[in-house]
């Protein structure tokens, strides 16, 4: 039967390759992760009413997903309150309307895996 | 208003104009609702519409309808980088146009040293909020129900605007409950309140928007014929090399 050997060499860079490329990823989704905690603070900032509230915007991992908003409970009856408002007071939204904010990750994320991996083949 | 004259300025008597219409459509959209009477000899009840919460001279009757404008945005995503696009392209492609007309008149030069060219339309992204206010549970229900099959289907849909006589792309992005109590001389009764969020698609075109010969886009399209020439804007845009003379690029 025939064989083939493998070096052990080989098999080291192979793994260590795959360890660069697992690791760069994870840098990338932070990178992203923070680019658009920036993004939503900035908005946050200039939204009529949110102001006092950017900084408390925060982003976290739970049951597998990630999540933006606002943690600290005794700030979300408020914040409730401004983005859907009342009879008196008229709404102003900021989680429903980051579409730019969103597009702009986007953007930024592909610019990123370009920068990290090439721009990818064109046939 | 001193800095120039407005290019486009919506007519508030007449309903037309950007987000006027929009906002005319939605409200025509919504109107015409009714729930039934508590009992079922009573007549249908009809629902009311208005823009944010009625002005105190009007007396409240339930079941209402409010809305509210929350943002006109641009939709950067969807803009593109052309200015100007001929109909039919130099390699004799066409673009996607709905209303392409096949037989447009020779333009005054002459086919093929004239030709029509279509001005960008610019997508901005119109986002509502509908609420919706009951006092009695089983009207705050049929409502729920009917919005949710009927009213705002759980896929994007079409309002009509009967200004310019197109139609508007509609979509549900989010609902809240936020029901409450009210309390007045005659005790405490509850306000169910469901909160609808809706976007709608319009489109400005570029000639109504001022300075409009510069715009921000996400997307740029390239005439890339070969990979070759995709290479070079490649190395211009990701890796800083300079520009080469029109005459240098292949």
């Amino acid at each position: 039967m025939d064989s083939i050997r493998i070096s052990q060499d080989w098999l080291d860079n192979l793994s260590r390759y795959v360890t660069d490329l697992e690791n760069d990823g994870y840098d990338a989704a932070e990178e992203n992760v923070r680019f658009f905690h920036e993004q939503m603070v900035d908005k946050a900032r200039t939204t009529s009413g949110w102001e006092h509230l950017a900084d408390e915007i925060e982003v976290w991992s739970q049951d597998g997903q990630l999540w933006v908003g606002l943690r600290n409970k005794a700030y979300v009856s408020e914040a409730w309150l401004i983005e859907y408002g009342d009879q008196e007071n008229a709404p102003n939204s900021l989680f429903r309307t980051l579409q730019s904010q969103v597009g702009l990750t986007n953007e930024n994320a592909s610019a990123s895996a370009i920068a990290r991996y090439g721009a990818g083949r064109v046939t | 208003m001193t800095i120039r004259p407005l290019i486009a300025p919506p007519d508030i008597h007449q309903h037309v104009g950007f987000m006027l219409a929009e906002d005319e459509a939605l409200k025509s959209y919504l109107t015409g609702i009714q729930v039934p009477g508590q009992r079922p000899e009573d007549p249908p009840i009809d629902v009311g519409v208005w823009f944010r919460w009625p002005t105190g001279e009007r007396q409240i009757k339930y079941p209402f309808i409010t809305i509210d404008s929350i943002t006109a945005e641009p939709a950067y995503e969807l803009f593109h980088s052309n200015h100007w696009e001929p109909i039919v392209d130099t390699d004799g492609s066409t673009l996607y146009r709905p209303s392409f007309a096949p037989e447009l008149p020779e333009p005054s030069m002459g086919w093929g040293a004239g030709d029509y060219q279509v001005l960008n339309f610019l997508p901005f992204r119109l986002v509502y909020q509908v609420n919706v206010y009951s006092r009695y549970n089983l009207h705050d229900r049929y409502l729920r129900s009917i919005f949710a099959t009927d009213v705002f289907p759980q896929r994007p849909w079409w309002i009509g605007v009967d200004a310019d006589n197109t139609w508007r792309r509609t979509e549900q992005i989010g609902y809240a409950a936020t029901d409450s109590s009210e309390t007045n001389e005659s005790g405490t009764k509850r306000i169910f309140r469901k909160v609808y969020s809706i976007q709608m698609l319009a489109e400005v075109p570029q000639q109504r928007l001022a300075d409009a010969e510069f715009y921000r886009v996400f997307k740029v399209f390239i005439s890339a014929y070969d990979r070759e020439r995709l290479e070079h804007f490649f190395d211009i845009a990701h890796e800083g090399k300079d520009v080469p003379t029109p005459a240098v690029l292949p």
